[in-house]
């Protein structure tokens, strides 16, 4: 198994390394489709076959190891889903792009870290692969190279190295106080006279973690740098880097200090708050917000944080519907940022109102009609609705605040509800306003993208209508899972 | 076949027929597409008899992922699907010959399938997710004719739904925490253990809300005269008579299964339902649009089945007569206002559009019409023999302990009697109008067989209601009859027209809808809450809350600078990340970002290091 694991890490530099020397500049499109193809086959066949812990090298004593577990598979395979998706779109997207190889091969290295914090099993695994992480989706954020993106990948770096820097001091007492930092379900228990000091570190690793995650007051990289990387790369930041930092908060609370030892705590008490006003707030300024992709970001930061809030539940209910959001969100939201990149790639029309207010996609229903229609169902999913699979996901979100805070309980479920409420104003009024035009309004001029640009949006579509109505026999993992860890 | 099977044709069907009505219709096929809809809804009306034999029983289908679906067969339930399969039915049946209606008739028979769902749920999760997809759907069905009309309403359908469900997920939320369940029969057994406290009224209130605003109860009716005066005449039809009663059963079984003898939550139900018919008839009468007009009776018609939910509530176990009055008033109800809307749709069809101005005279010659309109508008106000007698019968007895329920009752039949008479003056009867052409046979048919429909359900509807007592948990029951009322409103319509006569008539020969602009609640008070109220304020918090941290990195920033302007000026560094070509072959990447990022990296893994060795 070792060996395979190493292929996985390793292919993805071999690919990139291609895609940067002068055999990747005509063949950048198959390079980039095959490596991303490759790698999430390779995530599968690892979460369909008998896991083994694998050090893969120790330096100055501290081993580095992998260790996919059902939480790190769960994460993978939905990584290398998403990136495959995009990858496909991409080659169209970058066609005419000024450097479309350095951008595949960035994009590769992207999934590379990404899939290696998934299998990492322990902490100092998974921050290196957190720090490459970082390293590997900057250059994607500049990938255009103008004056915005050059601001707004330093903001990310910026954002990123502060988090990174909090998760680093968080480990080294982490080391000091649990004695370890392998992840283990359920957690270490800690030293009575350690219990404030693991709190607060506790606290500051996770909120380490949490920027990644667009947790507030942390949150400002994601509505600067997804508006101006290109569609793909906002959709995997958008979709996937985030999940890097929920995963990160969910090995810190359930697999090192453990549900247990947060649970009723300042910490839980913070972090929901924290949460919740994330929630609240993310969704308002996407609501406000008229440029498009700085809307999705926004809608980002607030339905992460759905998920962080199930996470700092600590109840099962709270986990299944984290694991849940994580999932459906992803799906969701880069399926949205594809559509809103094939829609600004056809009409040039970044902004959803002009200065003037007057809206600017009326009509695109009828002229890009697949892409809407994929925009419209992932719209209803992230708003909740059922049958689709973000609907299976708030409900447990909801029940699981009743049972962690009680009778207060109804202010988690409302909160949530109001964003959902929100999330149906900004996203549901774009396909409305598509597919139904004012009447006597002026229409916009675009035509329906090409099938590289469509097939993704309508797979990534309709897998959140068919897993919303079949589980496949995932949910009985995700329980299997919450049962474990809570 | 199994109940779980036919469950579930009956719901997929619909939809698959949709689908395929839609494929065919686009390929000009229109004649397939009309056979396809008619077949589907037919069978609909087969599989309604089939399940009959099921009533009592109970099944769970695991289909959605962790969410069962749950589906019970009771008699009132059943009488639910039957009347939505006769609405679809003669809608169907009326637009038959009208061409280029693919996208119509895909939303159409998929609306069928979703109330079908919505009738036979078990479970308010299932209610919920049949309720929303419904919604969904008929939002099409709405947007249909593509006006600024269809656009506006759209708009405020869609919102109105959006904001009821998410208060009736709310209250789900809610109540599962109360009851541990959603399951109806569950939450019956558990309720009576529960203590009544706000958080149960929060709940049960937050659900009931949702389902009054579907079945439009004041105040949250503002989206339906716009609604069904924007949509084609058929779906109206459908939308009003069948689809609304989703909301009438949601609210059944709030007050049955959670709120059952609570005499406050009845209370709170007889006030709203007061309000209801009142409110319908007043706008019934100020409308200047047919369909509008009789969106506004159904309004005030739903006033009245509520008005017997109320009160069965209220009276507890001695409240059979009071639910017998509701049911009997759901059915008869929702066959006179199916019959009204399919002769604006007869109308609508002649005249192009049902605004009153342009109906003048358009009745004259057509005897269907006119006896289809006759027996609807009896059948609404109470005569003997139609539908509505026997129901508001019993309702108007029932409210005698309710003095004021009872003449807000009369008041409401008066003055809808006054908006129908209207309505056949201008119809039938104004000379001004020019006559349109003859209806086809087909809609004679369709009309006549709609208003025998209401004659038969006059003749039959009392039993009916007896084998639907037991879902409100009463066994049969009798109720007085009585005639008083229909002198009552028969006198306040004298009176009214004596009194407000003048807004009934032409304004410099013009009908104008004499409703005061600033007296529109949606308009005047929902929009700008829901719109610029709301979203400022919370756009607000959202704003101070989000610039949290740029506030704290510009004061460091300051602090960093203070005194030291002159030396630390700000620089834009344009130049960041962006190197000279000649560097790709120089030597010089030690001036580089990449070497940077990469010292700062060795950097933290040897501190990292070193601070791990010393632990």
């Amino acid at each position: 198994m070792k060996s395979v694991y190493v292929l996985t890490l390793l292919l993805p530099i071999l690919f990139a390394a291609l895609l940067l020397s002068k055999v990747g500049k005509g063949k950048w499109r198959v390079l980039t489709c095959f490596g991303v193809g490759v790698e999430m086959l390779l995530t599968i066949l690892v979460a369909a076959s008998a896991k083994t812990e694998v050090t893969m090298f120790t330096l100055l004593g501290l081993p580095f190891v992998l260790n996919p577990d059902v939480t790190g598979c769960i994460f993978a395979v939905l990584f290398g889903v998403l990136f495959f998706a995009s990858g496909v779109f991409a080659t169209e997207y970058l066609d005419h792009d000024h450097n479309p190889g350095e951008f595949g091969a960035i994009y590769v290295l992207t999934l590379d870290a990404m899939i290696g914090l998934s299998w990492a099993g322990n902490l100092q695994t998974y921050y290196m692969f957190f720090e490459c992480l970082t390293l590997a989706s900057f250059p994607l954020v500049l990938h255009e190279l103008n004056m915005k993106s050059r601001k707004a990948a330093e903001k990310y770096l910026c954002y990123s190295l502060l988090g990174a820097s909090f998760v680093l001091f968080g480990m080294i007492y982490i080391q000091k106080l649990l004695g370890t930092l392998t992840f283990a379900a359920g957690g270490y228990a800690v030293a009575e006279g350690d219990t404030k000091l693991a709190l607060v570190i506790a606290f500051v690793t996770i909120m380490g973690f949490g920027c990644k995650a667009g947790i507030m007051p942390l949150h400002d990289w994601l509505p600067t740098a997804h508006p101006v990387a290109p569609a793909p790369a906002s959709a995997i930041l958008s979709g996937t880097v985030t999940k890097a930092g929920v995963l990160g908060i969910m090995r810190v609370a359930y697999f090192l200090f453990g549900a247990e030892f947060l649970r009723g705590t300042w910490v839980q008490t913070t972090l929901v708050v924290i949460a919740l006003i994330t929630v609240f707030c993310g969704s308002m300024l996407a609501y406000k917000t008229r440029i498009l992709k700085k809307r999705l970001a926004y809608s980002t930061v607030s339905q992460v944080s759905y998920a962080l809030f199930g996470l700092f539940l600590f109840t099962e209910a709270g986990f299944v519907g984290a694991m849940l959001q994580v999932l459906f969100h992803a799906v969701c939201k880069v399926c949205l940022f594809l559509c809103s990149g094939s829609v600004i790639h056809h009409t040039g029309q970044e902004r959803i109102y002009s200065e003037q207010g007057q809206f600017n996609y009326y009509g695109l229903g009828k002229a890009m009609p697949w892409t809407m229609v994929g925009y419209t169902l992932a719209s209803l999913s992230l708003v909740g609705l059922p049958p689709f699979g973000g609907f299976v996901g708030k409900e447990y979100l909801a029940e699981g605040s009743f049972v962690a805070l009680g009778h207060a309980g109804w202010i988690g479920a409302a909160v949530l509800l109001t964003s959902a409420l929100l999330t149906a104003g900004y996203l549901l009024s774009i396909s409305s306003n598509a597919f139904f035009p004012k009447p006597g309004s002026l229409t916009v001029k675009a035509h329906e993208a090409t099938w590289r640009m469509t097939v993704p949006i309508m797979i990534l579509a309709c897998l959140l209508a068919i897993l919303g109505i079949y589980s496949f026999g995932y949910s009985d993992m995700i329980f299997g899972l919450a049962e474990m860890l809570v | 076949m199994k109940m779980s099977s036919l469950i579930l044709v009956s719901v997929l069907l619909p939809v698959a027929a949709g689908f395929l009505t839609w494929l065919v219709g686009r390929k000009g096929k229109n004649g397939a597409a009309k056979y396809i809809s008619l077949i589907t809804v037919a069978l609909e009306y087969v599989f309604t008899f089939m399940l009959m034999r099921y009533i009592g029983k109970n099944v769970t289908i695991p289909a959605v992922f962790t969410v069962d679906l749950h589906f019970q067969v009771t008699a009132f339930q059943l009488t639910l699907v039957g009347l939505a399969c006769f609405a679809w039915l003669m809608s169907t049946l009326m637009c038959l010959k009208t061409d280029d209606q693919a996208r119509f008739r895909m939303f159409s028979l998929m609306s069928l399938g979703m109330t079908v769902g919505a009738f036979l749920a078990a479970d308010f999760v299932t209610l919920v997710v049949f309720f929303v997809i419904m919604s969904i759907v008929n939002w099409f069905v709405v947007l249909h004719n593509g006006d600024e009309k269809a656009y506006n309403a759209g708009n405020s359908y869609i919102g109105s739904a959006i904001i009821s469900t998410m208060l009736t997920m709310m209250g789900m939320f809610m109540m599962h925490h109360i009851g541990e369940s959603l399951s109806f029969k569950t939450i019956a057994e558990v309720i009576p253990e529960v203590e009544k406290n706000a958080t149960f009224y929060t709940a049960g209130i937050l659900i009931t809300i949702g389902y009054l605003t579907n079945a439009s109860v004041f105040p949250f009716h503002t989206w339906q005269s716009k609604t069904y005066g924007a949509a084609p005449a058929v779906g109206s039809a459908f939308m009003s008579s069948a689809v609304s009663r989703v909301g009438v059963f949601a609210v059944c079984v709030v007050s049955t299964v959670i709120f059952a003898g609570d005499a406050t939550f009845g209370m709170i139900l007889l006030v709203l339902a007061c309000l209801t018919m009142l409110a319908g008839g007043v706008f019934a009468i100020f409308a200047s649009n047919m369909k509008r007009m009789i969106a506004n009776v159904a309004m005030a018609q739903s006033g009245m089945i509520f008005l017997g939910v109320a009160l069965s509530v209220i009276f507890g176990a001695d409240g059979a007569s009071a639910a017998k009055g509701a049911v009997m008033q759901t059915v008869s109800a929702s066959l006179s206002v199916l019959c009204l809307y399919l002769c604006a749709a007869a109308v609508e069809c002649k005249c192009g559009c049902t605004c009153l101005n342009s109906v003048k005279g358009a009745g004259k010659g057509k005897i269907a019409l006119m006896v289809a309109f006759i027996v609807a508008s009896f059948g609404v106000v109470g005569i003997p023999v139609f539908g509505g007698f026997a129901g508001i019968s019993a309702l108007y007895v029932s409210a005698g302990a309710y003095l004021w329920a009872q003449y807000a009752l009369v008041v409401s039949l008066g003055l809808v009697l006054l908006a129908l008479a209207k309505l056949f003056a201008v119809v039938f009867l104004d000379k001004t109008g020019e006559e349109s052409g003859k209806l086809c046979t087909l809609s004679n048919v369709v009309l006549i067989v709609s208003a025998v429909g209401i004659v038969y359900a006059g003749l039959t509807v009392g039993k009916l209601a007896d084998i639907c007592l037991p879902f409100f948990g009463f066994e049969s029951a009798e109720y007085e009859v009585s005639y008083m009322f229909i002198i009552k409103e028969i006198a306040i319509a004298a009176v009214c027209y004596c009194l407000f006569g003048r807004m009934l008539h032409k304004k410099e020969g013009k009908y104008v809808n004499a409703w005061p602009e600033g007296l529109d609640l949606e308009e005047k008070f929902y929009r700008p809450l829901f719109m610029t109220v709301l979203p400022y304020i919370g756009g607000f918090c959202a704003r101070l809350a989000g610039s949290v941290f740029d506030w704290i990195v510009s004061g460091c920033d300051m602090i960093i600078k203070r005194g030291n302007e002159n030396i630390a000026a700000k620089n834009e560094d344009d130049k960041f990340a962006v190197y000279p070509k000649d560097m790709e072959t120089s030597r010089g990447t030690a001036s580089t970002l990449a070497y940077g990022l990469a010292l700062a990296g060795m950097v933290l893994v040897a501190t990292f290091a070193w601070v791990l060795l010393r632990l």
